[in-house]
C-alpha cells in the first residue's frame, strides 16, 4: 500500500476534475477505506497476537479481503445503505470508485514475493505492476500535499470572488 | 436501488458483513495452507529442506550474541548470511533457502525498507486529517447519513 496521505491527495486531485465539490470527500473516504478497514485492524491484531498466543488467526488475517475488489464491493454496499435514500446510489459509486482508485495506485508498487489478489476468491493469483518501490510514495506525498493546498486556496479565492460579485449585484 | 426501510438496510449490512466474514475465513485458510511457508518449515523441516521461502516486510531482531532474526508473529526466523550492518528494528524483505539441519534461512536476496517509518507517519497524518474533516462534510440526518450541500439542506 502507498501511504494514506498519497492515497487521499490523489483522490482529492482527481475528484477536483471528476466529481462535484461537495461529493469529493466521499471519494477521498472511499480511497482511504481499504487500508482503514484491512491494514489498521490487521496491524492492531498483529500487536495483540504477540501478547495473546492463542488468538484465532482469522482475527489477524481475516481483514485482508477488504483490500480486494470483492470485499470493496461488499464494504461500499454496506456503507452506502447507511446514507439517505436519495444519496445512496451516488455514495456507492463514490465509495467504490475511491476504493478501486486505491487499488490502482497500490498496483503500481513492487513487493518481494507478494502482490494483490484481484480475483479472490475465484483465483488466488496475485498481481502488481512493479513500477515503484513500496515506500516510494513518501517522496511523492509532499508534492501532492502541496498541490492539494494550492487547489484548495484557489477554490477558496474563487468562492470569495463569487461572493463579492453576488453582493455587488 | 435506494434502500429505504430500516429493516432492509440492516439486512443489507448484515448480509455484506456475513459475506465478508466468510471471505476472511477463506483467506485465512488459504494462508495457512500455503505449500511453502515458515509455518510448514517448522512443522516438517525435512519436507521443505532447500526450498525457497519469502518473508515480506518483516522486522529484524538481533538477540545478543546470535545471528539476526526476522520476526512478525510466528516463531522468529534465524538468518544465515545476513549483512553485518543489519540493525534491530529495521524492516526488510528476504528471499532465502531453508536449511532443515540448522533450522535457519540462508539469505539469497535481502531488500531494506528504510522509508517504512516515514510511510507510517504519512499514513497517520492522512488518517488524522481525514478524521478531523468528517464533521465538515458529513451530516447525520433523520433519513441516514448525508453530505453537506447535497439534499437535506
Amino acid at each position: 500500500m502507498a501511504d494514506l496521505l498519497t492515497h487521499g491527495a490523489v483522490a482529492w486531485l482527481l475528484g477536483t476534475a471528476l466529481v462535484r465539490r461537495e461529493e469529493r470527500p466521499l471519494l477521498v473516504t472511499g480511497t482511504l477505506l481499504p487500508d482503514l478497514l484491512s491494514r489498521v485492524p490487521g496491524i492492531l491484531a498483529t500487536g495483540l497476537a504477540m501478547r495473546w498466543e492463542g488468538m484465532p488467526e482469522v482475527l489477524r488475517l481475516g481483514w485482508e479481503p477488504l483490500h480486494m475488489p470483492v470485499g470493496m464491493v461488499l464494504a461500499s454496499a454496506a456503507l452506502a445503505v447507511c446514507f439517505e435514500p436519495g444519496t445512496q446510489r451516488r455514495a456507492l459509486g463514490l465509495l467504490l470508485g475511491g476504493m478501486l482508485l486505491h487499488l490502482a495506485v497500490d498496483l503500481l508498487q513492487a513487493h518481494m514475493g507478494a502482490g494483490y489478489l484481484l480475483a479472490f476468491p475465484l483465483s488466488h493469483a496475485h498481481w502488481e505492476l512493479g513500477l515503484v518501490g513500496s515506500e516510494d510514495s513518501v517522496l511523492l506525498a509532499p508534492v501532492l500535499l502541496g498541490l492539494v493546498v494550492l487547489q484548495a486556496l484557489r477554490e477558496r479565492r474563487g468562492a470569495r470572488q463569487g461572493e463579492s460579485l453576488s453582493s455587488e449585484d | 436501488m435506494p434502500v429505504r426501510s430500516p429493516v432492509a438496510r440492516v439486512a443489507v449490512v448484515v448480509l455484506c458483513l456475513g459475506l465478508l466474514a466468510g471471505l476472511g475465513r477463506h483467506y485465512c485458510a488459504l494462508v495457512q495452507d500455503l505449500p511453502t511457508s515458515w509455518r510448514r518449515a517448522l512443522a516438517d523441516p525435512q519436507a521443505l529442506d532447500g526450498e525457497t521461502l519469502v518473508f515480506t516486510l518483516h522486522r529484524v531482531h538481533r538477540p545478543a550474541g546470535e545471528a539476526p532474526q526476522l520476526f512478525r508473529v510466528e516463531h522468529p526466523v534465524p538468518l544465515l548470511g545476513a549483512p553485518e550492518d543489519l540493525r534491530a528494528g529495521e524492516t526488510v524483505s528476504v528471499r532465502g533457502r531453508f536449511d532443515a539441519a540448522s533450522g535457519a534461512v540462508e539469505v539469497l536476496e535481502l531488500q531494506r525498507h528504510p522509508r517504512r517509518r516515514a510511510k507510517g507517519l504519512f499514513s497517520l497524518l492522512g488518517l488524522v486529517a481525514w478524521a478531523l474533516s468528517l464533521p465538515l462534510w458529513l451530516r447525520l440526518r433523520p433519513g441516514g447519513l448525508g453530505l453537506r450541500g447535497v439534499g437535506g439542506g
